[in-house]
């Protein structure tokens, strides 16, 4: 029972969230009910809202801007890294050990490769 | 329930496991163990060699997730940290990620290390705790599963000495005359059926009226395309299999919206994230059932009941650009399945990367049975004996209950999805393929359902009370859906007109230019809603596995009316006449119908239209005009 509690909050949680985040989620939500009413005419007849011919729709490519911004604040980021520690010695942790030093780096980089992944994938 | 001399009657016991873990998932198990000890050795080594506290931190978060922010004083850190990959793992089984949990987990453990710098003496105590937590929630994880199974295992011999009794009948094929009278549509089946043809009959291209939420898990546009199809098909085949018109095209616009890249282009993101892979192709490769075996039934029932249009090279193109595009058809999907089953340990395999559906794997199946009566392939059967065994034992726990769900690469199942709703999804769309497994489910369900308000419910539960299609929680509306649709193709039609009634009184009901949904309910479950509407007992199988009768594909169809002027309630042939049951849908009217597949030249008296005979054109076509004000009969018969 517990962890079904904890699903319930966890999957709220989420839901909350997905609808907080996403521009347009909740409208597009409520907004989802009835289609617009279709017609076909008769036979011989024309049509007076007929769909298009059955054809695989095509769609252009998106521009991903939140990849974009992640691939661009994440290499800012690494490079700010860089140059603060090693040329102007900003961050102290530039004198940490190397595991923390990797793990400052590092989080740009991962910044970066998530949104280099999904630019790669366009999806 | 009427039995034929075609069915036949079994017995079903459960198996009895001789081990508390299967056989494969056992083998993953173990690996995922040997692999969590390597890890843990590594994570000992720093503290073992007296690395500072750092490199100490950092190797306990790697035995255990926090474990190094808690070494280093940062209980609260701690707890987030664990959190935190708590939630990785929920975003990996919802989105497939796989490489998120290990980023997370090793992330933490590098903050934990950032965090926990200075001190170069190892405070012991902490360090041994830390370390025993990780092996000691392992092997408490394995002594619960061993109870538990014991457990089920006693209740397994208790439920098998009343199986024993119990006789299912599968049901075999149903000829013309039997078990399948084609049933007319009420006023209200034709309301609740004009929601899904203006979803469907609007521009391909269009998704006005979806839900719109995500592209990755149940609330998906593909799922409510699915959905949409299906209920569209079994309408036809239960109700108006003498109908094509906008009916047939309904169903290739839902089929066709599947190609758009919006709706599938979420496996280019999955299998980057969770394979590592770039390759974008959402037929040939070695998951992602959820689109291959969904999409291949929706064109097994089309196909089944229409034309074989789907079935040409390259008529299911998933196209991801002007100059990219996955050319495939009817037959790549199913032989895609095939191929995937065969080269699965597990023989079912997975949707996302890694997670293995057992009800996604039904449509694999039916997508197979399908494609061999119409193509003559022995696909289903090569793999049959897999898959059954597979379901019987790595997918079956010792009560009876199907495991709704188990992680490919570590051997894990999610207790919680082997509730209710999973059980009554997966032994409708069971049925086709596995007969005698679903109905061992449906009669072990059909113990645990409850009398509540006046109507029957499962009993409660999180994944009772949600809409998976909206992801709402607190409602049983899709339960109480599944249950309808399941009772009804088990043959429990007093259950499930039960069900349906507490779903038309007990639901707010919406309406808009004469279609109809529940209001309270997801776009899913109201399209699901209409497949249980419109089923019967065994319509499922009999579509899948037996398909059409030929006089339903030779004789004569009513082949194109005006939508929504005229309503097409009841449409049947029995090969030679053609009778139909009209409902006006926008008022009285006066319009034509046109009717194909009659004999070039031959004659037919007709009742109920403005003429009394017509002769077939040369193409075998033939024009009626009829006046509607209400519910109205026509029949064509030769003379």
């Amino acid at each position: 029972m517990g962890c079904c509690v904890a699903l319930a909050y966890l999957v709220a949680v989420v839901r909350r969230g997905w609808f907080a985040v996403v521009p347009g989620a909740r409208a597009a939500q409520a907004a989802a009910a009835f289609a617009p009413p279709a017609r076909r005419p008769a036979p011989g007849g024309v049509a007076v809202a007929a769909g298009p011919p059955v054809v695989a729709a095509r769609t252009a490519p998106a521009r991903r801007p939140a990849a974009r911004a992640l691939v661009v604040v994440g290499l800012a980021w690494f490079g700010l890294g860089l140059v603060g520690m090693h040329a102007f010695g900003w961050f102290g942790w530039a004198e940490a050990s190397l595991l923390s030093d990797t793990a400052f780096h590092s989080s740009g980089l991962w910044l970066a490769a998530a949104g280099g992944t999904m630019l790669a994938v366009r999806a | 329930m009427t039995t034929t001399v075609a069915d036949e009657r079994v017995r079903l016991l459960l198996p009895v496991p001789p081990r508390a873990v299967p056989p494969t998932t056992a083998r993953r198990q173990r690996r995922a163990i040997a692999a969590y000890a390597v890890l843990w050795l590594v994570s000992a080594l720093p503290g073992l060699l007296g690395l500072g506290s750092g490199w100490t931190a950092a190797g306990l978060g790697l035995a255990l997730p926090g474990g190094g922010l808690a070494y280093g004083g940062s209980p609260l850190l701690a707890v987030a940290a664990a959190l935190a990959v708590v939630l990785s793992v929920f975003v990996w089984w919802a989105a497939g990620p796989t490489v998120l949990p290990p980023l997370v987990w090793v992330g933490s453990a590098a903050l934990g290390g950032v965090l926990s710098g200075g001190e170069d003496d190892l405070r012991v105590l902490p360090w041994v705790v830390v370390l025993a937590v990780g092996p000691a929630l392992v092997l408490a994880a394995v002594l619960a599963h061993r109870v538990r199974h014991a457990r089920q295992v006693r209740a397994s011999e208790r439920i098998n000495e009343r199986l024993g009794q119990v006789e299912f009948v599968i049901t075999g094929p149903p000829g013309l005359d039997v078990r399948v009278p084609v049933a007319e549509h009420t006023e209200a089946d034709l309301a609740h059926l004009r929601y899904a043809l203006d979803l469907a009959l609007q521009p391909v291209d269009s998704f006005e009226g979806f839900t719109k939420i995500d592209q990755f898990r149940e609330a998906a546009t593909r799922y409510q395309c699915n959905a949409l199809g299906y209920s569209l098909a079994m309408s036809q085949f239960t109700r108006t299999p003498a109908f094509t018109g906008y009916l047939a095209e309904a169903q290739r616009n839902a089929i066709v919206k599947l190609l758009d890249r919006r709706i599938w282009g979420y496996w280019a993101l999955e299998n980057a994230w969770g394979n590592l892979d770039l390759d974008r192709d959402p037929v040939d490769n070695r998951e992602n059932i959820m689109l291959t075996g969904f999409h291949g039934l929706m064109v097994g029932m089309y196909e089944s009941l229409n034309d074989d249009r789907f079935s040409r090279p390259g008529a299911l193109t998933y196209r991801w650009s002007d100059d990219v595009g996955y050319s495939n058809d009817y037959g790549t999907l199913a032989a895609s399945i095939h191929r995937n089953v065969q080269r699965s340990p597990y023989a079912l395999f997975p949707c996302e990367p890694n997670w293995i559906y057992t009800v996604c794997n039904t449509f694999g199946m039916n997508t197979m049975l399908s494609h061999d009566r119409l193509h003559g392939t022995g696909y289903f059967a090569e793999v049959e004996d897999r898959l059954r065994t597979s379901y019987e034992t790595e997918f079956l726990r010792p009560d009876g209950r199907i495991i709704g769900v188990r992680s490919s690469h570590l051997g894990l199942s999610w207790n919680l999805w082997s509730g209710p709703a999973i059980q009554t999804t997966t032994s409708f769309w069971m049925h086709a393929a596995l007969p005698d497994i679903a109905q061992r489910t449906w009669w072990l369900l059909r113990e645990q359902l409850r009398e509540q308000d006046g109507t029957v419910t499962t009993r409660p539960g999180v994944a009772n009370r949600l809409d998976p299609g909206n992801y709402q929680l607190g409602k049983d509306i899709y339960s109480r859906v599944v249950l309808m649709m399941a009772a009804r193709e088990l043959g429990d039609e007093e259950l499930a007109a039960r069900v349906q009634r507490s779903l038309d009184e007990g639901e707010e009901i919406a309406e808009a230019a004469g279609a109809r949904r529940y209001a309270g309910a997801s776009g899913m479950t109201n399209l699901y809603a209409n497949l249980g509407r419109f089923g019967r007992h065994s319509a499922l199988r009999d579509l899948v596995r037996y398909g059409a009768p030929d006089a339903w594909r030779q004789g004569p169809v009513l082949a194109e009316a005006a939508y929504p002027d005229v309503l097409v309630a009841r449409a049947v042939t029995d090969g030679h006449a053609l009778d139909l049951v009209l409902r006006p849908g926008a008022g009285p009217v006066r319009t034509v119908l046109l009717l194909d597949r009659l004999v070039p030249g031959r004659e037919y008296d007709v009742l109920g239209a403005a003429e009394d005979l017509v002769v077939a054109a040369p193409d075998g076509t033939a024009v009626l005009e009829v006046d509607l004000s209400g519910r109205h009969e026509v029949r064509a018969s030769p003379r």
